[in-house]
């Protein structure tokens, strides 16, 4: 709240964060997992002579090193820009707890990217044992970059024994940590598999394809079977808010169904892969099987994202990013009273008083409508677009002022994704009012 | 009185002294590899036809620089972060969409840095990162500037907020921020020219870049004091009062010096007076980036006293840090020996 409020019409600002991180997590998992996948296929190919195979494989780590390289970093960067810019509180409190563990990531990044290139350039130059060391350190840093971050996200949907005052370790060793790790790892062998299927369907020899797709289809098979435990750990630790949500929201369930549908294809896809070879696979076929892949990744993170409401950071931050500590301040004082930013807005631009801020209830009518659609700016506008996503106006076309006004006050039960009202009694009758006008087609 | 939010009430994670010793080496790292392509690329555009030599080198050197420059990037922008949310926020946040779209930008800029290095179009592709990273950088400066001026955030905020949330479309068009800019470009220049002295003595078996390289380096170094000096004399006087007399000497006389290292070398091109000039350029970029540093903290000094905010002491994950870096550093150094020798064993005679 006392951030200024990126609005971002019909889209909603925090709902750029999927766009930039659902392709960030494709190409992003595809840099761990394939990673193993390259430095294994390399190990094998030298072990056995296998020239045409190394001759492929070189052509593979260019596609890798370069789409990893600009498009994972670019978009992972990225993903801090967007948090940055729409959920400034919760970033701010990622960065105050984890700093030194995202600064440890930083160095295995260097590392990354360091073997990434060795592996790639000096090809044929390198001994075949250095080459295979180079390939191994790259897939261990790159792995240990997913567990730095999967320790900080899954904290922000199951903060377990964290308290403001615990450490690091706690907040980082959380109750979805484990899990998740599992599913990310199993996911990044997964996703690695179908993006080099599709590469494998493109630009290798039908012979090579036979070899290779058994090979890789090992590896992800085992990434299924990890995402199995790492999924059946995921639910049984979700906290209660978020399997409400899940039940709850249309989107989550289609999601979930989704992500089982999408998960349950790849699977049967490896096990064919596995036992019938790869000679059978074809570009649109491979690429189908990537899409479908994405969908499993896309949707996983949706489900992820979602059922975290109404917190940003379980128990710590709601949504429009207030801290739960405060919340009876606010309540008290109202929201206005701890919002710089909307005081400037009230006071400079609609010339209201210091008086007036305190109640807004009493200002006449046009007035108070447009207090309440600040207040519907800094309270609502970080998960209802108007129009669009989420949309508050077709959400409460159909509503009297009654059911509006009483949806407001309990507005936890309305919606358990919903946070409580987190103003004063005044600030919200200048809400209602402000949405009854909406109804009507808007101030 | 300009809306400042208040320190993050989680407190910071070690006392600010180690951070900002973290965020100028950050930022000194970055500065070293975003040199390269702020003023290489120009330079490798320019010269493709009298100097394509050096053109070649450049360009072959910018997905490189590339990576590890935005990586780098990373440091000062969580430490950043750590010190000063309360500021970087709201400052990246009035210019939203400018500030979130470096990401589409830059994604084009480092493909097209990437297509030239291939080969393909070579000069277009570098033209058009050219002119990307450069907005790119007015960018960063821009948001640095706006960063450490709460008082311009009001009229900024009041043109741009729609029911006081805000549109995102505003550009803090700044002096401040050109000179800022400039500054840097100076400076890059300079990095630019040590970088390809450096390259010249280190690739003894290239007469053509020695030939080409050697009389450009002392150019480069007196366009960059030019430009430098510029912007320095316009910007310098606006932070004199919050930098101490010392710091101004150091940042100020390190560029002439590093100018005069580039005619020594010039006259005696040795790889012995390129590794001077590069520590040199060295100087003039630490030197520079601790004094930006302190400009910052004495100008946010107004409105926080970071003393007063309370420290976590999250020294276990400092330790984690440290651990990891030893191992890291221990690990690259086998890398970059492996990598050297197979480099050396592969060199024609
Ligand atoms: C996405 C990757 C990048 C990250 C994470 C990053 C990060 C940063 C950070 C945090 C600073 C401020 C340092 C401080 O004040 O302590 C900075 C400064 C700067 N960066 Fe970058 N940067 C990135 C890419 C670029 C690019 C592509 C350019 C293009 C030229 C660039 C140019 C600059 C310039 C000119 C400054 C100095 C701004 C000033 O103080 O006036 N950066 N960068």
């Amino acid at each position: 709240m006392e951030f200024p409020v990126w609005v971002v019409p019909f889209l909603t600002a925090p709902m750029l964060i999927p766009l930039v991180a659902i392709p960030h997590v494709i190409v992003a998992q595809f840099a761990v997992g394939g990673g193993f996948l390259l430095a294994d296929g390399v190990t094998w190919a030298y072990r056995h002579g296998r020239a045409d195979a190394l001759d492929y494989l070189r052509d593979l780590a260019r596609f890798f090193v370069l789409l990893t390289i600009v498009f994972g970093a670019i978009t992972g960067v990225g993903i801090w820009w967007t948090i940055g810019l729409t959920a400034p509180e919760s970033t701010s409190a990622l960065i105050h707890v984890f700093v030194f563990g995202w600064a440890t990531e930083w160095v295995v990044f260097v590392i990354e990217i360091v073997s990434a290139f060795a592996f790639y350039y000096l090809w044929g130059r390198l001994r075949p044992r250095e080459h295979i060391a180079m390939g191994w350190i790259y897939a261990a840093s790159a792995w240990l970059s997913l567990v730095l971050i999967t320790g900080i996200t899954a904290f922000m949907l199951t903060t377990g024994r964290w308290t403001p005052e615990a450490n690091f370790f706690v907040a980082f060793f959380n109750p979805s940590f484990l899990p998740q790790t599992l599913i990310r790892t199993g996911g990044s062998l997964a996703i690695a598999a179908l993006w080099i299927g599709v590469h494998l369907s493109l630009r290798a020899p039908e012979a090579l394809r036979d070899e290779l797709v058994p090979r890789i289809s090992r590896w992800a098979v085992v990434g299924m079977l990890l995402i199995l435990i790492g999924g059946i750990g995921f639910f049984s630790v979700l906290p209660d808010h978020a399997r409400l949500n899940i039940i709850r929201a249309p989107l989550l369930l289609i999601m979930t169904a989704l992500n089982f549908g999408a998960t349950l294809i790849a699977l049967a896809a490896f096990g064919l892969g596995y036992l019938r070879g790869g000679r059978w696979i074809n570009p649109p076929e491979a690429l189908l099987m990537l899409l479908i892949g994405a969908v499993a990744i896309t949707s996983g993170e949706f489900l992820r994202e979602g059922a975290r409401k109404p917190y940003r950071i379980e128990r710590y931050i709601f949504s429009p990013g207030v801290r739960m500590a405060e919340a009876a301040t606010l309540q008290r004082d109202g929201l206005i009273a701890h919002s710089p930013w909307l005081q400037l807005h009230l006071r400079e631009n609609l010339g209201l008083t210091e008086e007036a801020l305190r109640d807004p209830a009493r200002l006449p009518e046009p007035q108070k409508v447009q207090v309440g659609e600040a207040l519907y700016t800094y309270h609502c506008s970080s998960c209802h677009a108007l129009d669009g996503y989420n949309g508050l106006r077709p959400l409460i076309q159909p509503w009297t002022p009654e059911m509006i006004a009483d949806a407001i006050r309990h507005l936890h039960r309305t919606n358990p994704a919903m946070p409580p009202w987190l103003g004063n009694e005044s600030e919200r009758e200048a809400l209602i009012a402000y949405l009854i006008t909406l109804q009507k087609g808007g101030p | 009185m300009p809306p400042v939010p208040g320190p993050d009430p989680l407190g910071m994670p070690i006392p600010v002294g180690y951070l900002f010793v973290l965020k100028v080496f950050g930022f000194f790292l970055h500065a070293v590899f975003m040199n390269l392509w702020l003023a290489g690329l120009p330079v490798a555009v320019i010269l493709a036809r009298s100097h394509p030599r050096v053109s070649d080198r450049l360009i072959a050197a910018m997905p490189f620089a590339m990576a590890f420059g935005i990586n780098a990037g990373i440091v000062p922008l969580l430490f950043l972060q750590t010190l000063y949310p309360q500021f970087f926020y709201p400052a990246t946040i009035l210019q939203a969409w400018f500030w979130f779209l470096i990401i589409p930008l830059l994604l084009i800029a480092y493909t097209a840095v990437y297509a030239a290095a291939f080969g393909r179009w070579r000069i277009l592709s570098s033209l058009v990162a050219v002119i990307l990273l450069t907005w790119i950088g007015f960018q960063f400066s821009a948001a640095m500037a706006l960063t450490a001026r709460p008082d311009r955030w009001p009229a900024l905020f009041q043109n741009a907020a729609p029911a006081g949330g805000v549109h995102g479309w505003t550009l803090a068009l700044d002096p401040e921020a050109l000179l800022r800019l400039g500054l840097m470009a100076g400076m890059a220049f300079g990095t630019v020219g040590a970088f390809l002295a450096l390259l010249a003595e280190l690739s003894r078996d290239d007469s053509r870049l020695q030939e080409q390289a050697r009389p450009l380096v002392p150019i480069l170094f007196t366009i960059g004091l030019g430009i430098f000096g510029l912007a320095g004399s316009l910007y310098a006087p606006t932070v004199a009062d919050r930098l101490p007399q010392i710091l101004q000497l150091l940042a100020g006389a390190s560029m002439p010096i590093a100018w005069a290292a580039a005619w020594l070398y010039r006259a005696q091109p040795r790889p012995a007076t390129a590794i001077v000039l590069t520590i040199l350029q060295g100087g003039v970029l630490l030197s520079n980036a601790i004094a930006r540093q302190v400009v910052q903290a004495a100008e946010l000094g107004q409105w926080v006293d970071l003393g007063k905010i309370p420290v976590r002491g999250e020294w276990g994950s400092v330790f984690l840090f440290l651990v990891t870096l030893l191992i890291g550093i221990a690990t690259l150094a086998w890398i970059f020996k492996t990598v050297w020798a197979r480099v050396r064993e592969v060199r024609p005679g």
